[in-house]
């Protein structure tokens, strides 16, 4: 794990001239300081939004379409970053100034409110009936409720999800370019694949990067010292009927809850309303759409099982004590994308890795990049599960991955499925790696969009756009109807 | 234990197959680094594949990159034998065999249902009220840097004055071509920055005849595309004879129809109609090309401020 963020580094290394010149221009430091303010600011606002999101969806995931929103949300956070930019400059860029700060947070607060709303509504949904039971036989009020049973799990998750989005943002790339209107608003990460890319500049870029290391850790460390893992106990899966009135309080919570959910989802609606063109049934019949679709079959279904098995791994680690493999789970997403993919570049090129198949090293590399997020899916449950089953599975001396198998998999499922799909659909909407190492046979379903409106074909992207969409949802679906009806029977 | 080694066993003879397959195949390989709408199933990359491969018994791969700027960076081109499609002024002239395969003027486009008011000028451009433009960012994509280079050689003296005013207009700068020109599709710009051999593509293929490009008194200026070999690659002799087929008639007139550039070597057969009937805008003749470095840095400053 360490090697796969150092080796990379090792391979930018060999280019480097030690030189102790950290010479910032003006340009530089105030973009440093725009991307800390921008980041954080975008951080704030996409967990309040997907607090709020996470809570409403729990509260109403009796209704059947809530249901469906609340698993099918994490589909835009992994759409083709283009598409959804697109998607809010035709929904917002009529009614704001949209380019500048407002529209790099609008961007991001659409981006990340489902990642963040996800990873919330999951906690939520794992507290006991009986917690519930039991606030509302003392005849709790909904807001002393929430603060008995909700807030304390919800208290638990935002340190971490916080520096999660806050990295995401730190090096955002395509939605700050495109709505920040211009060069006053930009990021590091825009800097530093300037001088790896464009100007051969080594140096240039470490200095850059080794900036963005210190700053993120400071915000990892300020932000994250009060992750402590609690106990609150968990019982049978017994569904209790959350009851409904109507109620003003809850339709104005319905009502919230529809705002949320058209805002996030327009990028969706974007889509559909681009990709159903004359073009969608002529791609059909090319044979580009059905490669790049088994490529991005096979890359996200491989990606996706080593993503959550190493989480998985790291997870334990974590467990017993070793808080260096989080912040090295962190720094994944703060080592520039464009430096991580340059340096495996260069390494594979000295090791003659190049003749290894490139669809391997792609969804290696992919497995890697989206770790944070399988890890971020994983963790809350991880911990309460692994808390509770301390006691049982020490008195009955099983260990490792038998434990694994006999206690803890039953209560992880679920979020071992979500994790799965997501790092799954994660690694289908890279573009960095298979950019650098796709050949013409191996194409992406998103590196195809991007292709075809590299070569005006703006219809064909959109409907391309509209059949990722489909199997982003169709993998779901079944990935969650396969896996949960499998009840693998060891007991 | 011994399940293990089984294991280990069968890993290590799958990475011996797929390297001696990867190695054994007889022909000669010639791998072309390029960019992916040269490669792409509907670019002309493939056509041009077949036909070489009919006169060389060699075997063609494309690795192509869609991210800007690779083409000219010297990491990504160490295993390549033939780079095609470096822009001129990234291009180092380390090489001796090399070519230009086709050219276009940077230009800006608009939609002639929409803007009813043309500037033929940058001047006329950055007086003009109410008008959005969007450009490629100099940092990320070649297009942008073109801007630069073209506004610094027809306004010398002025240029950062007339960058200035001009940054007034930017709607904003993206990272690439293809995000600009679907901002421009969307109808969210007047202007976008592209080829003035843009047009072409919507009639050709949209039988679309809205979009025009402008043309400037001034002049524009030229881009032209290489295919070179590679110096230190150990088939020269087949990298020189593609860099040689690249500008064969037949292979010059599949580049126009789907690269969507005027051929390098043109006659009255290779080009095709519709683009024969747009109109060349009057290229600006200049002597040394101007490095990127202090134009970026003089953007910077007037952007970003």
């Amino acid at each position: 794990m360490t090697l796969a963020i150092l080796l990379p580094l090792v391979g930018i290394f060999s280019h480097y001239e030690i030189s102790a010149s950290f010479e910032f221009s003006n340009y530089t430091s105030s973009i440093i300081f725009f991307t800390i303010y921008q980041s954080l600011l975008s951080a704030l606002l996409s967990i309040i939004a997907g607090s709020l999101l996470a809570f409403l969806l729990n509260t109403y995931n009796n209704f059947y379409i809530v249901k469906i929103i609340a698993q099918s949300q994490s589909i835009i956070f992994v759409l083709p970053t283009i598409i959804t930019v697109f998607g809010i400059l035709s929904f917002y860029g009529n009614y704001f100034e949209i380019y500048g700060l407002t529209g790099i947070l609008i961007g991001h607060v659409i981006l990340n409110t489902p990642l963040v709303g996800r990873i919330i509504y999951q906690s939520l949904s794992e507290i006991s009936p009986n917690e519930k039971m039991l606030s509302r036989q003392m005849g709790l009020r909904k807001i002393s409720s929430f603060l008995a049973s909700e807030w304390p799990i919800v208290k638990k998750i935002i340190p971490s999800l916080f520096v999660l989005v806050t990295f995401i943002c730190f090096v955002s790339f395509t939605p700050v370019l495109i709505l920040g209107g211009g060069p006053k608003y930009s990021t590091l990460e825009v800097s530093i694949y300037y001088s790896v890319i464009f100007s051969n500049d080594f140096n240039a870029a470490l200095n850059l990067l080794f900036f963005q290391l210190i700053i993120c850790f400071s915000i990892y460390f300020i932000f994250f010292k009060n992750f402590k893992s609690q106990n609150f106990l968990i019982d049978d899966k017994r569904h209790i009927k959350a009851y409904f009135d109507l109620t003003l309080l809850n339709l104005l919570g319905l009502l919230i809850l529809l705002i949320i959910t058209l805002i996030i989802f327009s990028p969706i609606l974007f889509i559909i309303v681009k990709g159903m063109n004359r073009e969608l049934f002529n791609i059909l019949t090319y044979t580009y759409l059905w490669e790049a679709i088994y490529n991005t079959l096979v890359i996200c279904f491989f990606s996706g099982i080593i993503s959550i098995l190493v989480a998985y791994n790291l997870l334990v680690l974590a467990h017993k004590k070793t808080k260096a493999s989080e912040s090295f789970i962190y720094s994944l997403i703060i080592f520039s994308p464009a430096v991580m993919a340059v340096g495996y570049y260069i390494l594979s090129f000295k090791l003659n890795l190049l003749y290894f198949p490139n669809i391997i090293i792609v969804i290696i590399l992919n497995s890697f990049f989206v770790l944070p997020f399988a890890y971020n899916y994983l963790a809350p449950s991880f911990f309460r599960v692994i808390k509770e089953n301390d006691d049982i599975s020490n008195s009955l001396n099983l260990y490792g991955f038998s434990r694994f198998l006999i206690i803890d998999f039953p209560g992880l499922k679920k979020s071992l499925i979500t994790a799965f799909c997501v790092s799954s659909i994660l690694s289908a909407s890279d573009l960095v790696v298979i950019s650098f190492f796709g050949t013409n046979n191996l194409s992406t379903l998103t590196q195809t969009i991007y292709r075809l409106m590299g070569s005006y074909r703006i219809n064909e992207a959109y409907s391309v756009s509209l059949i990722l969409l489909i199997f982003c949802f169709i993998y779901f679906f079944l990935a969650h109807k396969i896996l949960e009806k499998n009840t693998w029977n060891i007991h | 234990m011994l399940a293990e080694a089984n294991m280990k066993n069968k890993i290590l003879s799958l990475f011996f197959i797929l390297v001696t397959i990867s190695t054994a195949s007889a022909k000669e390989v010639l791998v072309i680094g390029t960019y992916d709408s040269f490669s792409a199933e509907w670019g002309p990359g493939p056509i041009v594949e077949a036909e070489f491969e009919k006169i060389c018994e060699c075997d063609i791969q494309y690795i192509s990159t869609s991210q800007a700027g690779t083409l000219a960076n010297e990491i990504f081109l160490k295993d390549k034998d033939v780079i095609l499609g470096v822009e001129m002024h990234e291009f180092d002239y380390s090489s001796e065999n090399w070519n230009i395969y086709d050219y276009g003027y940077f230009s800006f486009i608009y939609n002639s249902e929409t803007l009813n008011k043309i500037p033929s000028s940058f001047e006329e451009l950055i007086n003009q009220e109410d008008l959005k433009v969007v450009v490629q960012d100099p940092r990320t994509s070649p297009v942008g840097m073109g801007l630069l280079r073209w506004m610094k050689l027809t306004h010398p003296n002025n240029f950062p004055t007339i960058l200035k005013e001009f940054n007034n207009k930017v709607l904003t700068y993206t990272p690439g071509w293809s995000e600009a020109y679907g901002i421009f599709l969307e109808g969210k710009a007047d202007l976008v920055l592209s080829y003035s051999t843009s047009p072409f593509y919507h009639q050709e293929y949209e039988d679309e005849y809205k979009y025009k490009a402008i043309e400037f008194a001034g002049g524009h200026l030229v881009t032209k595309e290489i295919v070179y070999v590679r110096p230190d690659s150990e088939q020269q002799k087949l990298g020189r004879e593609f860099v040689e087929f690249m500008v064969r008639d037949d292979i010059q007139k599949i580049i126009a129809q789907m690269n969507i550039m005027y051929p390098a070597i043109e006659n009255v057969n290779n080009i095709p109609d519709k683009m024969r009937k747009l109109k060349k805008p009057k290229e600006i003749q200049y002597d040394d090309f101007l490095e990127a470095d202090p134009l970026i840095k003089t953007w910077l400053e007037v952007a970003s401020s």
